[in-house]
Parts: C-alpha cells; structure tokens; sequence
C-alpha cells in the first residue's frame, strides 16, 4: 500500500530523514521509484538509461550501513538523475547523439564523484537537445520527451529529461547544464525548481562543452530546499577545473535567514514584446506576493537586454564549433564507413551522419561567425556587447538584492510546433540567456499555471549570491505552496 | 507566439556558402540539406546582425564572465589513463594505437 503524498514525491530531504530513521528503506524508495518509471517513462521518455542493478544494490548497501549505526551522506539513498551530457565512469553518455551513442567514459565528472561521496544513488542518465542545443528536448537522437503535465507538449530543454523525471517522481532530484537556460526553461515548463549557478561555482570538468564561457552545471529538485541542498554538494572549487571558483557556501542552511528589507527589482525587459500576454499578467500577479511578504519590488529597465539573444547566440556558437571540432570518429565516438577514404572524408562523412541537423546547422553558423570578414562583425561585437550587459547588471546590483521576472516568455508548446523554424526556437531563450552571458546566477520556481500549463518565476542574483536569490525563492514557495502540486500520470 | 524580427537584407548567405563553411568545418551536407541551411541562416545571421545597433566604441570585448587570473601549480606528475582505457572507445585500433585514414 502506497501512503498518501505518494512516496515518490516526498521532498528529497523527507526521503532522506525517512531512511536516516528507518521509517523508510533506501531498497523500499528505489524499488517504487523504478516502478514508476517503468509505469510512466514510456510516455514521458525522461531517461535514456536506467541502472536498475545497480541502483538496487546501492540501496541495500545504505541500508546495511544505517543498519549498522555507521555514518552515512547527507544524499544517502536518493536516487538521482543525471543529465546525459556529463560524464560517468563506466555508465555510457551519449550526450543524445548519435555520435556518442556508445560512448563510455573513462572516469566520472567531478560532480557524479561528489555525489557518489554523499552516497547518492546515480539510477539513470536523462534525455537532453543533442549536445544540449535546443530549447525542446526535441533534437535528441532518441525522441523529444514529453511534459508530465500535458503529455503533448515539450517538456523545455535542453535538460527537458532530468527536469521531466523529477517532476514525475522518477527520481528525488536531478542534474542539468544550463548554457543559455537549459536548466531553468525545463524547470518553468515542469514546474520544478531548477538553478543555473554562477560560472566557475560547480565544476564543469567531466561535462561536455558546448560553449565553455557560458556552460554551468545545476541542480533540479521540486522544491527550493532539495535544490540548495543538491547544490551544497556539488559546488566547491576543483582544481581539474581552471575557471572553477574558491567560494562555497552552506545554501540549505542559509534558507531561513529573514528576507525582511530586500529590495528587488522587476526586470522589464524579461516582459518584452514577445511575451505571452497572459504570462505577463500572471507573473505580474505573483511578484505582488513578494511585496506582501516584505519584500521592496520596484520596476527597473536594463535596456541592452535588447541585445543579449543575438549576442548570445553569436558567442555559443563560434564555441561550439571549435568545441565540437573534437568528434572526428578516431579516438571514441561514431565512425561512418570509411574503407578506402582519406581523413578529410572520412572526417566529413562521419561529422555529416553523427552529428544531427540542429548540431549541424549551429556548427556552420559559429564557424561563419568567426570566419575571415566577419570575425569582427559578428563575434568581437558580441563580446563587446557582453561586456556592455555585464557592466549593466553590475549597476543594477548595486541598487537590488535580486531581480525578477518570468523564466519564459511562452508556455510549454506543442511537441513539433517549432521544430521546423530554428529563429522561432532561439527565440524563446530571450529572457534566460543574459544570466549566462553576466556569469551570474538565477533561479526558476513555479509560480502556478494557466490553462493547466506550468509557469516559472526567474529570480536573479548577482555573482556568488545564490544564497539571496534561494532565499527569496523559499519564501515565494513557502506563500504559494505551488512546488506541492505534482502532474496526475 | 514570440514575435521575430525578420530582417531583410541586402546580402545573402547563398548555399555556395553553405558548402565552402561545411566544408570548413568537415561536415558533408546533402543537396537538400545545403539549401535549406542556407534559406534558415540568412535568417538567423539577419537576425544576428540587430547587434549592430549597438555603440560599442571604446568598449573592450569579454571573452569570459569572471575576471580569472592564471592559475599556476607545482608541475607534478601524476598516473594519467592506461594505454588500454584510452582506446576502449576507439572505433578502429591497432596495436596499441589509433587508426586513422590516410592523410596524404
């Protein structure tokens, strides 16, 4: 008999302090956990890789050890979904393409060891956009997934599977990569909470590059206390990683400070002209919230934001075309047939059936960016224009603790609906993209539903204040209640 | 719907182009495949090109979000991968070594 919440949907820290204290066992959770996926993931296709086995033989470790009285991790039995572009010993990654489809690698990312120091269970690897270019989990050699709230619609991307599977309760919490959004566009459209950390703050050692300035790895979890919680593990410095910070802090314990006296700034810019009219309100709806629980809320306008998508895109691009420069079929990955080829056309051959259309078409379009007569035009533009958006963001810090608006300027649409039309797809990555290109950090929490739809809040923080934006985070979830509704399956 | 932008312009992006870039980057395109990329990014670099409307005079470009010194370390060695994990995931091997095309 199943209790009522179900089970699967307990908060990962209820899950934990359940197992700590053998109400619940670890072998219990992750048996009713791999049953749900099995009921559901045929619909949603959150993951790409289960490791039943092993899993279940993790759990019966944990529970000898509770058992037992030893010390255990502050994950300990939580089983944990991994986006597919970060790398696990032994466990194939396939970054959702062809390319990589038997890829095994080597050793673990940084973060998948730091989980599996807080005995985490790592139970499957998620479904992304191939390369983690999209907006849709759409691009994915293996199939869109699908929203657990409306099952004909994109679950957001790129980290649409790791998103999709904490919604569902087909793991306690997960991990994405957000380059542009990729954590936070999924986290709005499966009302979860899903963070994209300041650069440098988690290590992306053992991450695949798509852009290297603007990639971060972030946690996943349906509510804000198991995102700070999953985040006080995988920060800290890493010296595998040059561009990885010295700062760590404890975010789950700092979530009960006072918010009393913050002021926040409502970014209008994030309400732009291409904004779901019915988005605005709403949103508009819920920041009065934040000014009933104390919170000073003041309009603020950062016009260059005008700017921030083309540059964006501009910049990502030109890396990823040097990132994905890599994928040659000699030392891992897929090799078309090539008896009898020279490398150049075994090259050619291999790049132009491994990698899918959208990886294609972003390779060509970084590689024309940086090419002679318009390496200046276009990618030194961009940068400059960063430069601009970083400095703007800079002075509006000075002023605000947070900034707010919505994580997306459309509900989830229909799976196929932009598809064939990639400025379209770009374009709802309009209000997410500037937190990357400034480095700094921001956080999407569900802030309710129109027409049955999810819709995320956006809050923003400066460099290294995670701890602020989850605090202002908790105390919206604490009002609302929104992170306690889960998707009938 | 999000609204877009769509810029008409004087220059075009034609799929000669296309092909000398893929080409570049060494990704064979089909027939199709070059004419649709080319139609698709005459939109998105007209798209692109709304950066121009920035002054960016006197402003020094940001090719990273931190401002990170060098990192220097004492250079110690340390085990790096086995021979035998390096080429697991290499399609063809011989010997001990990656096979490769030809190149000349």
């Amino acid at each position: 008999m199943k209790e009522c919440p179900l089970v699967e949907l307990l908060s990962a820290l209820e899950t934990r302090n359940r197992i700590l204290s053998r109400e619940l066992t670890a072998y219990e959770h992750v048996t009713m956990l791999l049953e749900k996926i099995k009921q559901v993931d045929q619909r949603i296709h959150a993951y790409l890789l289960v490791q039943e086995k092993t899993a279940i033989a993790q759990a019966e470790e944990i529970d000898r050890r509770v058992k037992k009285g030893e010390k255990v991790g502050i994950l300990a039995g939580l089983p944990i979904a991994i986006k597919d572009n970060i790398c696990t010993k032994g466990v194939r990654t396939t970054c959702s393409s062809r390319m990589l489809e038997n890829f095994i690698p080597p050793y673990d990312a940084t973060i998948v060891e730091k989980l599996r120091g807080e005995d985490a269970i790592i139970i499957g690897k998620t479904n992304m956009d191939e390369f983690a270019m999209g907006t849709s989990t759409e691009t994915s050699f293996f199939g869109a997934t699908h929203n657990p709230w409306d099952l004909s619609c994109v679950a957001g991307g790129s980290s649409g599977g790791s998103a999709a599977a904490a919604s569902a309760g087909e793991a306690a919490l997960s991990v994405g990569s957000d380059t542009g959004g990729s954590v936070r566009c999924p986290a709005s459209f499966c009302s979860v909470v899903g963070l994209k950390p300041t650069y440098g703050l988690v290590s992306r050692y053992g991450l695949i590059a798509y852009a290297n300035s603007l990639d971060q790895i972030g946690p996943i979890g349906r509510d804000v206390r198991d995102c700070a919680l999953l985040l006080d593990v995988i920060s800290g410095h890493d010296p595998r990683d040059g561009t990885s910070l010295q700062s760590k802090g404890e975010y789950f314990r700092s979530l009960n400070e006072s918010i009393e006296g913050m002021r926040v700034g409502v970014l209008s810019e994030l309400f732009g002209s291409g904004t779901d009219p019915r988005i605005e309100k709403h949103v508009r709806r819920e920041i009065q919230h934040l000014v009933e629980i104390g919170i000073d809320c003041e309009e603020v306008s950062l016009p260059i934001l005008e700017y921030a998508l083309p540059a964006y895109y501009i910049i990502a691009l030109s890396e990823a075309s040097s990132n994905l420069a890599r994928y040659d079929g000699i030392r891992y990955g897929f090799r078309s047939e090539d008896e009898g080829l020279d490398w150049k056309s075994s090259s050619s051959k291999t790049r132009g059936i491994g990698f899918g259309s959208e990886v294609k078409r972003r390779i060509i379009l970084g590689a024309y960016t940086l090419s002679a007569g318009y390496y200046d035009q276009y990618y030194l533009k961009a940068l400059k224009v960063r430069t601009l958006i970083r400095r703007d963001f800079r002075e509006a810090f000075k002023k605000f603790d947070a900034l707010v608006g919505p994580t997306m300027p459309v509900l989830p649409f229909k799976v196929g609906e932009r598809v064939e039309d990639p400025l379209a797809m770009y374009m709802c990555d309009i209000d997410t993209v500037p937190i990357n290109l400034a480095g700094i950090c921001a956080v999407s929490v569900p802030c309710g539903f129109i027409d049955g739809l999810p819709v995320g809040m956006q809050i923003i923080g400066d460099l290294d204040n995670e701890k602020k934006i989850l605090r202002v985070a908790n105390a919206y979830e604490e009002r609302t209640g929104y992170t306690e509704r889960h998707p009938q399956l | 719907m999000t609204e877009v932008t769509r810029r008409e312009s004087s220059w075009k992006v034609d799929e000669e182009t296309v092909k000398r870039i893929s080409d570049l980057v060494n990704i064979r395109l089909s027939e199709e495949e070059a004419s649709l990329f080319a139609k698709q990014l005459n939109e998105v670099l007209g798209y692109f090109r709304k950066i121009d409307e920035v002054d960016t005079r006197d402003v020094e470009p940001t090719f990273h979000a931190l401002d990170l010194e060098n990192i220097v370390r004492e250079d110690q060695v340390s085990p790096s991968l086995p021979n035998r994990e390096a080429l697991e995931n290499a399609p063809k091997k011989e010997n001990g070594l990656f096979k490769a095309p030809k190149i000349l």
